[in-house]
């Protein structure tokens, strides 16, 4: 909804181009078609194991005997890696023979290039710190997290689903090709991808992704800011409703960045923390403002859910009047005391000064509004700030950015007057004290009864703005803001990363026996009985799940192989388009709401597996 | 308020004068805290000015010629009488003090023999003169 990149514009269009691909399959019949579907889908493959392996990160390393210990969820990601990197190893290192002829292979490529630039993006929230991925963005927590981590993998496995429909119905089984050998190892890799994406599918029937979840995968933008704006007055209520998001975001990015700063750090200064204070004062009255206008509106409304809405925005415009106090509450108290660094604002207490500056151009009558204007001047009229009730959306989600924003400055605030407080960077001044005259030194450190309070109050504007973001939030909700998105956001957030365990890793025996170490390597957790590798591998003692998992992987595309024969024997004339409608991986485009572009939908080509048609078991 | 204000206009030593600004910044902040937030409205102006006249008011006390305070003196802190009960009024009396006191300030910067006393004097000025503007001041 600001303009910025997501996540969703990549996966949507290499979806796109996988169903544009089916379409273009069953072509291939030149040696120079199977050189260059070769390699153009050893390059899919790579960007695929590129997530994978990102999802499988955090609990690759663990030994062999330990991956049986893995949910389903974690074990799906590091059955998805290990199954593409065997796609990838059956396709070898085919040569780049420049920019492929073939429909097929430039649509893989395109595919390919789009979830490359997705992963990209995703990859903008982390920095490297000595082999350790640091976060860089709030949004790194939300990539984490088990709703986008779930999503993600839904995505790829899927993706996995198409590809391998794709490719296998595009390289004829029934007559020779140019290339045999070309063409057994592109069917081989096809049988890896169809694996890779059934990995998550026991994950999934346990408990399926939801809408709301993929919603969130889609919304995900890049870590690069949007660029600061400037009122020059003429901005109507759309494009402040607009300026007023992409400040609120540059305010959150910067103000997560400072909560961050070590206690000795140069950037904490008394006069951000002020400059900040008064921005979330400013910010929040006109916040007060804004509800109360769109409250007032809703009243003029005769539509049957107008009322609850009126009622839901005026509550919010009351928890926006107490955020005003609490934060003027924070700014006279941080009047009294002082830091180590002064007459300094960081970027964050800067751009808190814009957001105010933009909410109150919104919020008042006059496009030219400044905040020296006194308390007599006119608020912006509510028949003229929401003219048709298609407009309030637009503004909730201004408005929800907005207390995002300042409940980030607010947090952002507090933890570094806790910081400085340990750190002995809080002082008064000498004069203020009631001894005042007969101490030496203009400042003295702060007497922790000042501290504790200034504490206090700077804690109480933080949950006072969480109460007025809860509020939007549950406005945004109700009217179907595209902002709702962030309300998930915070909660995948704070859910944290996925489980990786089906059990705590304490309760492992720490000398793990045989017996046991057989008892963990059940690779299969649908509890499908044994195939002929799999039992073979077992008797012959082999306890790795990682061995034990390839073996059911062996298996499972034996399977495939005797089931698709069958098929053909029944229809040998099956056609691509065949193929990819009997994957789930092709089924018709479902329409996927996209709030976070501020579009009504977008295309998204696949469904979650459970929901579709029931596989032939491979 | 006019003590304040005669303070700063017939202070003969850099010592008084700087007391005077410390004084006069101290009152600020206490008036844009009393007043921001009333029953008459509110005054974004004076949010803004409560956090600039406590920048201010740490530039005057990093002054090394800055006196120590007099014993029993009271400062024009919280309690003080508003010039006028309006918000409107106390906004154009903080004005007027500002404009004084960044003149001031500004004037005793340009002679003060001290590297530090004419750093906070510059500082209080620049700081006063901000104040003096949100509150719709012309130029001091």
């Amino acid at each position: 909804m600001t303009g910025r990149p997501v996540l969703g514009d990549f996966l949507a269009a290499a979806n796109r181009h996988l169903e544009r691909a089916a379409t273009q399959s069953g072509t291939s019949a030149s040696g120079r078609d199977a050189e260059e579907m070769t390699v153009s889908l050893r390059r899919l493959i790579t960007a695929l194991a590129g997530y994978a392996s990102d999802l499988a990160r955090s609990f690759g390393v663990l030994p062999d005997r330990d991956l049986g210990l893995l949910n389903s969820h974690a074990r799906a990601a590091v059955q998805a890696r290990d199954a593409l990197s065997g796609a990838a190893a059956c396709l070898g290192s085919p040569e780049v023979t420049g920019q492929p002829v073939s429909g097929l292979a430039r649509r893989l490529d395109a595919a390919a290039v789009s979830l490359i630039t997705g992963r990209d993006l995703l990859q903008t929230h982390f920095a490297s710190d000595q082999g350790w991925r640091r976060a860089r963005s709030g949004w790194a927590l939300v990539i984490t997290s088990q709703p986008v981590s779930r999503a993600l993998l839904a995505e790829i496995t899927s993706l996995s689903r198409q590809a391998a429909a794709v490719v296998a119905g595009a390289v004829p089984e029934d007559r020779p090709w140019p290339a045999a050998e070309q063409g057994r190892r592109l069917h081989l890799a096809c049988q890896w991808l169809a694996l890779a994406g059934a990995s998550d599918q026991p994950a999934c029937q346990q408990d399926p992704v939801s809408g709301t979840e993929r919603d969130l995968l889609y919304a995900i933008p890049g870590s690069a800011l949007p660029r600061r704006r400037v009122p020059d007055g003429s901005e109507l209520v759309p494009e402040l409703c607009a300026a007023v998001i992409t400040t609120s975001e540059r305010v959150s990015h910067l103000a997560w960045a400072a909560a961050g700063e070590p206690p000795g750090s140069p950037a904490i200064s008394v006069t951000s923390w002020r400059r900040i204070a008064s921005a979330g004062t400013a910010t929040s009255h006109h916040c007060n403002l804004l509800l109360a206008a769109l409250a007032a509106r809703a009243g003029q409304h005769r539509r049957g859910d107008a009322r609850a809405i009126g009622e839901a925005l005026e509550r919010a415009a009351a928890d926006a009047r107490r955020s005003r106090a609490s934060w003027l509450r924070a700014g006279l108290a941080l009047s009294q005391v002082t830091t180590d660094v002064r007459w300094r604002a960081s970027p964050a207490a800067a751009e808190a000064t814009d957001l105010a500056l933009w909410t109150g151009r919104l919020a008042y009558a006059s496009p030219g509004w400044v905040p020296s204007r006194g308390p007599d001047h006119p608020a912006r009229l509510p028949e003229n700030l929401a003219p048709a009730r298609a407009d309030v959306p637009g503004l909730v989600a201004a408005l929800h950015y907005t207390a995002e924003a300042l409940e980030r400055l607010a947090v952002s605030n507090q933890q570094q007057v806790r910081a400085a407080a340990r750190a002995g960077r809080v002082f008064v001044p000498a004069r203020s004290l009631p001894d005042g005259s007969a101490t030496l030194g203009q400042f003295v450190p702060a007497p922790a009864d000042h501290t504790v309070s200034l504490l206090a109050v700077c804690r109480r504007a933080t949950k006072a703005s969480t109460r007025t973001v809860s509020a939007v939030a549950g406005i945004a909700a109700d009217v179907r803001a595209p902002s709702r998105v962030l309300a998930t956001a915070k909660v995948a957030a704070c859910a944290g990363p996925p489980p990786v365990f089906s059990r705590p890793a304490a309760a492992v025996p720490a000398a793990a026996g045989p017996a046991a170490e057989q008892d963990q390597a059940a690779p299969d957790p649908a509890g499908a009985p044994a195939g002929p590798v799999e039992a073979r591998a077992r008797a012959l003692g082999v306890t790795s799940p990682r061995l034990l998992w390839r073996a059911t992987g062996v298996d499972r595309l034996a399977q495939q192989v005797i089931a698709d024969a069958a098929g053909s024997r029944r229809s040998p004339a099956r056609s691509a388009a065949s193929t990819a409608r009997r994957s789930p991986g092709a089924t018709p485009a479902r329409r996927v709401s996209a709030p976070g572009r501020g579009r009504a939908s977008m295309t998204q080509g696949r469904a979650h597996p459970a929901q579709q048609e029931p596989e032939a078991e491979p | 308020m006019e003590r304040m204000t005669a303070a700063l206009e017939s202070a003969g030593s850099l010592a008084a004068l700087l007391d005077a600004a410390w004084e006069a910044f101290e009152f600020i902040i206490s008036e844009s805290g009393d007043y921001a937030d009333t029953d008459e409205g509110f005054c974004t102006a004076l949010v803004y000015v409560l956090a600039a006249a406590a920048d201010g008011r740490d530039a005057i006390i990093t002054a090394p010629s800055l006196p120590a305070r007099r014993p029993g003196k009271r400062s024009a802190g919280p309690g003080h009488p508003g010039p006028d009960g309006s918000v409107l009024g106390v906004a154009a009396a903080l004005a007027a003090l500002s404009g004084v006191l960044a003149a001031r300030l500004a004037s005793a910067a340009g002679s003060a023999s001290d590297r530090r006393d004419r750093a906070a004097c510059l500082i209080g000025a620049q700081y006063a003169r901000e104040i003096h503007a949100l509150l719709g001041g012309a130029e001091p």
